[in-house]
Formats: C-alpha cells, structure tokens, sequence
C-alpha cells in the first residue's frame, strides 16, 4: 500500500529507534541544501536513539535507571522528557504511566517528541513543506503540493483488515498519531488493573503536537470505554480522535468529521 | 502482506545497526538472515555452551499479536551478534491463519478499500515492529545482555 499522491518531492529513509522513518520533502529548494537538512535531523534521530533507547545498555536512560546516572547530571533533553513524562502522566489521569512497567521507560513518548523536534529541524532549514512518518506516526508540515495551501492527506490503517483503511483525512500541518493493541493484548496494559487492554482496536489523534498525540493516543487505548468521553474533551485544545472498538464499531469525536476526506478526490 | 516483509526487514535492519553499534565494532559485517526456519524451532530453549567461543543461539519469546506469532532469535559469539534470525512470522506466512474479519462486526464507517484510495501517507500501529522488538529484547535478555 504505497501512497498515491505525489508531485515533484525529495525522499528519503532512515532506520533507527527499530522503526523506519520517512522523510518526503515537497518545498522546491535544491537536493543539496534538502540532504544537509535532511541529515541534520537524522542526526538528532540518532542521538535519540543512543540517549533513549531501553535496548541499548549504554543508554543514558538505562544508566539513569540504574543509577549511574543522576537526574541533574543528564543531558537538558533527557531532563526534560522525565518532565513531559510526569505531565503526561497527570494529563492522562494516570493512564499514561513511563514507569507501568516497572522501570522508567520513556519510549511510548520518544519516538513522538522526536520527531517533533526533527520536523522543527526541517523548517528551520527552509524545508517548510514536509511529511515525516516514523513507525505510522506522521508530522506534516506546510502543504504537499507547494503554494497551494493544499492539505496533507492521510491514511488512517484498519486494525484488523491489511489491505484497507479505517479512515481519509485532510490534515493540514499538524501531527497524526495511532496506536493500537495486539489482538490478544500483549502490548499495552490499562496501568491501574495490570491486564491487557482489549476493549479498543485502534486510537488515532490528530492535532497540533506530535508528542502530545501520540501520548493521547497510548492513554485512551488503555482506557478502553472511557476513552471516548476523555478524547472528546481534548478537542478543545485541538486535538480530533478515531477510535476503533473490539466489537468493530468506529467513534469519532465531534471535530473529526470536518477533517474527513472524500476516498476518490 | 508485502509491506509487512517490508516493515520487519526494516526493523531487523535498524536494531541490528543498534546491536552493531553498541558492540563498537559497527564495519565488521553482521550477517543477518531473515525468515526461514533455519534454525531453532519455536519455543525450544537452546541451552548455552558454558565454555568455548562457538557460536550461541538465543530463542525469544514467541510473541503473539495482531497477524500471528512472531519469534526472533539471537546467535551471539563472544561479545558479537553475528546473527538474528526470525524462525517463526506468520505476517509473511502465506498458511497463517488469518484474523476472520467477518467476525468483527462492519464499521459504521464502511472499511475502504486500499484500490484506487489517493493519500500520501499512512497513519497506523506498527504491530510488526513492536511484537518483533518483545521477541528480540527477551533472546537478548536470555544471551544476559539485555
């Protein structure tokens, strides 16, 4: 399922965080200038990978977690995503939860807040019109077809049917983040019961922040019937929900209709 | 069904460009073979040799998720991973017992068909990637360095 709708763009590809990330930039400057951009936020992306990753014994966050590491001798950004993490985990009502499992372990908001950063990267270079997708987390920017305004259209994955699509949206420059269970659970438990979640399939959030996004879209998977009333309430800070039930049935919050795309256009 | 080849090649790639790094050793080439059933079978632990520096097999933790099972295992000589492997991926076995789709009731929005469908990117879980990472991450902790 390759997207369809391309004009003239620069692609590129890099592995790390175990994931993928997409980069297709659509703002006409010269290839040169796209890959040094480009390159600045794989960098980023890397260093990231190093500080953050929980597979990597190294990490500053394995160290942190094992105490050869002090909380005011990390790097800012290792600080501040402890921070974030506490704030998500109060926003959330506790279901975000970095240290469910036992140990500090920041990766369900890594990934996010990276590449919000990376995207930050991109523009600051000039690359003003881009879509970033990293492991079926999306940061767009600008427009894909430069000097129209035109909006970035989305796909969103059905949890259960490979070969097609829950949902068509129009997101202008912003982020779209899904996550979604096992079939059997295994990966993300309601942090208050310790069992798997398994009332919800799939949760997709688009709004102005990726770290935030995806931090949303994590919590009200394990909230299973509660999420809808909690996603609804954040649509007063922008951001718009899809929810794919266990039982096959599709909610979305208020908002999301007026991002709803028409398949064949 | 390809695109999930695609997606754990990918992650296969990026975590052994991890493990590489990690070692310090990241131009020594790491072999790396995916799918087949080449080496051990699903849920059988192969036990480590306590001495010698032959090559060790670390089966993972047979993962169930959203398209099937999924097991990785690990071989490591010395400090190296010189091999991963994945003896078990039902995403890209074509005898896998698929989810039965008709048992989830249809969505009040009608599923639509990836035919035909105009987009440019694709919002979604990555189910692969994540049950693959469990299954790795658990042969690493049983190589111990996990």
């Amino acid at each position: 399922m390759a997207p369809t709708r391309s004009a003239q763009g620069v692609r590129r590809r890099l592995y790390a965080m175990g994931t993928v990330f997409n980069f297709d930039i659509r703002t006409p400057l010269p290839e040169e200038l796209v890959d040094e951009a480009v390159e600045r936020a794989c960098e980023w992306l890397r260093w990231v990978d190093e500080t953050f990753s929980t597979y990597k014994d190294a990490s500053d966050v394995n160290r942190l977690e094992r105490g050869e590491l002090a909380v005011d001798h990390c790097s800012a950004e290792l600080r501040s995503v402890v921070d974030l993490c506490y704030e998500l985990n109060k926003v959330t009502g506790g279901y975000f939860d970095a240290w469910a499992a036992g140990r500090f372990d920041p990766s369900g908001v890594v990934k996010g807040w990276s590449m919000e950063r990376a995207s930050r990267t991109l523009s600051e270079h000039g690359l003003v019109d881009h879509c970033l997708e990293g492991g079926g987390d999306v940061r767009l920017a600008g427009s894909p077809l430069w000097g129209t305004g035109a909006p970035w259209r989305v796909a969103v994955r059905h949890p259960v049917r490979r070969d097609a699509f829950c949902a068509l949206l129009d997101a202008g420059p912003g982020a779209v983040a899904t996550s979604g269970t096992y079939e059997r659970g295994l990966h993300v438990l309601n942090p208050f019961t310790g069992l798997p979640s398994s009332e919800i399939l799939s949760v997709s959030v688009v709004g102005p922040d990726l770290t935030h996004a995806d931090a949303y879209a994590t919590a009200a998977l394990a909230m299973g019937p509660d999420a809808p009333g909690w996603l609804s309430l954040l649509e007063s800070e922008g951001y718009f929900s899809l929810v794919v039930g266990a039982a096959g049935r599709g909610w979305s919050s208020p908002g999301l209709k007026r991002l709803r795309a028409a398949p064949k256009s | 069904m390809r695109r999930a080849v695609i997606a754990t090649a990918g992650t296969v790639a990026g975590l052994v460009l991890l493990l590489g790094y990690k070692s310090g050793t990241p131009d020594k080439a790491q072999k790396v073979h995916l799918g087949g059933s080449t080496s051990s079978t699903a849920g059988t632990a192969a036990a480590p040799t306590p001495t010698g520096s032959s090559a060790k097999t670390y089966p993972g933790q047979l993962v169930t998720y959203l398209y099937g099972d999924i097991q990785v295992s690990v071989t490591i000589e010395g400090r190296r991973l010189v091999n991963v492997d994945v003896p078990r991926n039902d995403a890209v076995d074509p005898h896998s017992q698929l989810i039965n789709s008709e048992a989830v009731p249809v969505l009040e929005q009608e599923a639509l068909s990836a035919q035909g469908l105009n987009f440019n990117v694709v919002s979604g879980a990555t189910y692969t990637s994540d049950a693959f990472a469990q299954s790795l991450q658990t042969a690493l902790q049983k190589e111990g360095r996990a």
